[in-house]
């Protein structure tokens, strides 16, 4: 039987790949993608939860689903914004590493 | 049946995320990437989220890794500039206790999930009625995300030579 | 407004100030004009209510009205017109009048002109407002402000170094003084604030018939041991007097606060005439037949009082006779003087000690003024480059000479009637003061009074001039300074007679006049009383006259023979190196301790320290700014977990 918790432990496997990948990889695009496994692995409960708070009978507000429609838009567009700024930073200081613009440190 | 399939579906899932953040080569993670929302999509269809998934495959398989796997080749890293994961164990039980955290959290949820009866729910039909009518704003709202996005990336992409 | 109101006696002389002060500094006659209006205002006013107050039966006027009522306290500003603010107020605005006409004379061409005026009469309408108080909270206010006008008027010639310096020591003396009365007029409002009922705080007239109260004397403050030794209001009592004498001390310049009188001197001689003989420092004799009812419950501060003022007389006349300032001469004496209405005030005689401030007033205002016409002649204080001036200055010379005769008491001038009537206190004295210091010492000092003013009048008017050319350049000095000292020269003379006459004492008391002051010995005309006036009188001018007259006895060859006892008395005794001493050494040391303790303690430790710390933890926490992505996106978790963990 697949229980509601299969599913968030799964999605917070994710995630938690994820949040690895944010914080173990130096290429900045790298990181990107790992934040979009996490948005995804986030999207993922968010419908699990609509389908575990249904009803018995008649049809099923598909309000999780609707958020998730919506979080995958706005993450689309803050993906495209997101690599033209590693883009530009490329051009400038010829480089993808993360660890090369700690400029606003103390 | 359905345990079947998501068990394969999760463990697919899974390991792709896992081989996406490991890998050496950019773009060898962007594929292993691409095959994890194939799953994903794939878990998705399990939990009756049929427009989900489709959009699933459509904008992120489709379009955003796409889009990464543009900007990886215009980077265009050398072979000997690849770097893959390196292990930092002070960052991995950080992870690890955050794990352990999250799954104690919802331990104990309530009841299990519910066997509907095969109305079609998450269909384009019922979600455009709830789209439309109780998330109309937030619908306005974000295609107006979508397109300062789109202007902002037009206008930061631009050389300076284009005027 | 009614015309004859006593507020116009405060009103004009302030007024007059501020005009002067705002508009007329350019036109010297203007300012002088309404300085002397605002004066003889005053008097007119002042002299309006004389008949009422001599003729009826202890009549008082009194008004005020609430300048500030906070918590309880209710603080008054008014009038107590009785028989003591009245003499004091004729004595104030007659002679300040007179010495106002004689000022327009000597301080004719001095540029500060004007500025004169002004401080004159802001320190009309200071004084007035001390003689017309009626709580003491006021009279503390005017207290201060008369130490203002005379800080400004010693410190007029403000370019001279010794001018400002002494303006200096005159208003810190005056304000260690003030330390103790205003610590007195705590205490005393304190203690009787519950007697008093509902009047102003500080009321002379509620205070006096709280004072009068024995239940009252003998409640208790504080209790100690359980009721085995209380603290009574008399106790009480007798500190707060004494404290408060200390104010009095300051301002009349008893031993030890006297130091500033002397030095006083750099101001212009009307200024030295007015408030350093006439006015502001019979304020303290005032103030104490004011309040003599706090005082007349303990014998042991009347008896502090009589004995400094004794003192006081007798240490001042022996400087007096190593002077050779003509101007010290004078300070000195009205030094003595005031001891001498100090002591009779702590001897129970308010009338005697009243008495004699109004003549004193007379004769040695008359003295200034002529002295103040001898340097306007000669161009020098100094007597040792005068001599034979009575030929030049036949005028001033002789009305000199009468004033200088009313000082020494001789009969039938005014100065004998004031002088003896104190001296018969000092040999019929009660109880606590039968010591050799009061019984001796004030006929002694007479003597010696006889002896130095004699000199003093022998060395500057008689004899052969000793500074030719200071003596040829000599000329008398105009009407306008003449007339003022005609007057006073005629009330010297006829000031006893005058006084005593009908019967005007009697009615010259205080209203808050406590029960036990004797009333006033007439001085009778009886041949044993004119007798030992004329013995003492004879004894000092004979010796004066053997030495500076006919020269019998060399003055050079007693001060070698004196030799230490001479310096000791020349230097004053040495009080003023006293007090440098106490300065340099205790004073400057506590301070340089407070500046110690706030430079490490309060600076170094709390305000540099608060920085230290702030600056401290911000370096600590800015080591987390380290601009990495990373580090930052495993904080971020690190939170995240955190805030799970205490939630679940």
């Amino acid at each position: 039987m697949i229980t509601v918790q299969h599913w968030l432990v799964l999605s917070g496997m994710v995630f938690t790949l994820g949040l690895c990948g944010v914080m173990m990889r130096r290429n900045v695009i790298l990181v990107m993608m790992s934040v979009e496994i996490m948005l995804n692995a986030a999207n993922l409960a968010l419908v699990a939860f609509n389908k575990h708070l249904a009803p018995v009978a008649g049809t099923v507000p598909p309000d999780g689903q609707v958020l998730v429609f919506f979080t995958i838009a706005v993450a689309a567009a803050e993906v495209a914004v997101a690599l033209v700024i590693a883009m530009l930073l490329f051009r400038r200081l010829d480089t993808v590493n993360v660890d090369d613009v700690a400029n606003l440190r103390w | 049946m359905e345990a079947l399939v998501f068990w394969i579906a999760a463990a697919a899932m899974v390991a792709f995320t896992l081989l996406t953040i490991a890998a050496r080569n950019p773009v060898y993670s962007a594929c292993f990437m691409i095959l994890s929302f194939a799953a994903t999509a794939a878990l998705f269809v399990l939990l009756d989220a049929y427009l989900i998934a489709a959009v699933e495959v459509l904008v992120y398989a489709g379009a955003i890794m796409v889009l990464f796997l543009f900007v990886i080749m215009l980077v265009n890293l050398r072979e000997s500039e690849h770097e893959g994961l390196r292990l930092n164990p002070l960052m991995v039980l950080a992870a690890g206790t955050f794990l352990a955290l999250m799954s104690r959290a919802v331990k104990d949820l309530g009841p299990a999930v519910q066997e509907t009866p095969n109305t079609l729910v998450g269909t384009p039909g019922l979600l455009a009625d709830t789209l439309f009518s109780r998330y109309v704003v937030p619908f306005e709202a974000v295609s107006g995300l979508l397109l300062a996005a789109i202007l902002g990336t037009v206008v930061l992409a631009r050389r300076k030579e284009d005027a | 407004m009614d015309l004859t109101s006593p507020w116009l006696i405060l009103l004009l002389p302030l007024c007059s100030a501020v005009l002067i002060t705002l508009f007329t500094q350019r036109s010297p006659r203007v300012s002088a004009g309404i300085s002397i209006a605002a004066v003889a205002g005053a008097f007119a006013v002042a002299a309006s209510h004389l008949g009422q107050v001599l003729h009826g039966e202890n009549v008082v006027l009194t008004g005020h009205f609430t300048w500030l009522a906070a918590g309880g306290h209710d603080f008054h500003y008014g009038y107590l017109v009785d028989g003591l603010s009245m003499v004091m107020l004729m004595v104030v605005t007659g002679v300040g009048g007179l010495i106002h006409v004689y000022a327009t004379g000597y301080m004719k061409d001095d540029p500060g002109y004007s500025r004169f005026f002004a401080y004159m009469s802001l320190f009309m309408f200071s004084m007035l407002g001390i003689v017309l108080a009626d709580n003491l909270f006021q009279i503390f206010i005017h207290w201060e402000l008369v130490g203002v006008s005379s800080y400004l008027l010693i410190g007029f010639y403000y370019r001279k170094d010794s001018a400002s310096a002494a303006a200096n020591k005159a208003f810190l003396t005056n304000r260690v003084g003030d330390f103790g009365f205003m610590l007195g007029i705590l205490m005393l409002y304190y203690a009787t604030r519950s007697a008093t009922g509902g009047a102003g705080a500080g009321d002379f007239q509620a205070m006096a018939q709280a004072v009068a109260n024995p239940a009252w004397l003998h409640a208790a403050v504080v209790s100690v041991g359980g009721g085995h030794w209380h603290l009574t209001n008399e106790h009480f009592l007798w500190i707060a007097g004494a404290l408060t004498f200390m104010g009095i001390m300051g301002k009349s310049a008893q031993f030890p606060l006297h130091v500033w009188l002397p030095d006083a001197m750099e101001g212009p001689t009307p200024v030295s005439a007015l408030i350093h003989a006439a006015t502001m420092v019979a304020a303290g004799v005032f103030l104490l037949g004011r309040i003599l009812f706090i005082y007349m419950p303990s014998e042991t501060a009347l008896s502090i009082v009589a004995h400094v003022g004794a003192f006081t007389a007798f240490f001042a006349a022996t400087i007096a006779t190593t002077q050779f300032d003509i101007k010290r001469v004078l300070a000195f004496s009205t030094l003595s003087q005031l001891g001498y209405m100090v002591m009779a005030m702590g001897l129970r005689g308010t009338d005697a000690a009243m008495f004699h401030l109004t003549t004193h007033a007379f004769f040695k205002a008359l003295l200034f003024l002529g002295a103040g016409a001898v340097i306007h002649a000669v161009h020098t204080n100094d007597i040792r480059e005068m001599g034979g001036l009575i030929r030049k200055l036949p005028v001033t010379g002789w009305m000199f000479v009468i004033a200088t005769l009313a000082l020494c008491g001789v009969p039938p001038l005014s100065g004998f009637w004031s002088k003896d009537g104190i001296l018969h206190l000092t040999h019929h004295p009660p109880e606590y003061a039968h010591t050799w210091l009061i019984m001796l010492l004030p006929t002694i000092t007479a003597v010696l009074t006889s002896y130095y003013m004699t000199r003093l009048v022998l060395l500057t008017f008689f004899g052969q001039p000793r500074d030719h050319h200071k003596y040829d350049h000599a000329h008398e000095a105009p009407l306008n300074m003449v007339l003022p000292m005609a007057v006073l020269c005629v009330l010297s003379v006829i000031g006893g007679p005058l006084l005593l006459g009908p019967e005007v004492l009697e009615h010259f008391r205080a209203i808050t006049r406590p029960a036990g002051v004797p009333e006033y010995h007439y001085v009778a005309l009886d041949a044993e009383t004119i007798l030992d006036a004329l013995l003492i009188f004879g004894l000092g001018a004979g010796a004066a006259l053997l030495a500076f007259g006919v020269r019998a006895i060399d003055p050079d060859r007693v001060k070698a023979a004196l030799g230490p006892v001479y310096r000791f008395i020349d230097n004053r005794w040495y009080i003023d190196e006293l007090y440098a001493w106490i300065v340099k050494n205790v004073q400057q040391n506590v301070a340089r301790l407070c500046d110690a303790f706030d430079r490490y303690v309060i600076i170094g430790t709390i305000v540099n320290g608060s920085a230290w710390t702030t600056r401290a933890t911000g370096a600590v926490v800015a080591r987390f700014q380290t601009g990495s992505v990373r580090a930052y996106a495993l904080l971020f978790l690190a939170g995240v977990a955190a805030l799970l963990a205490l939630n679940l």
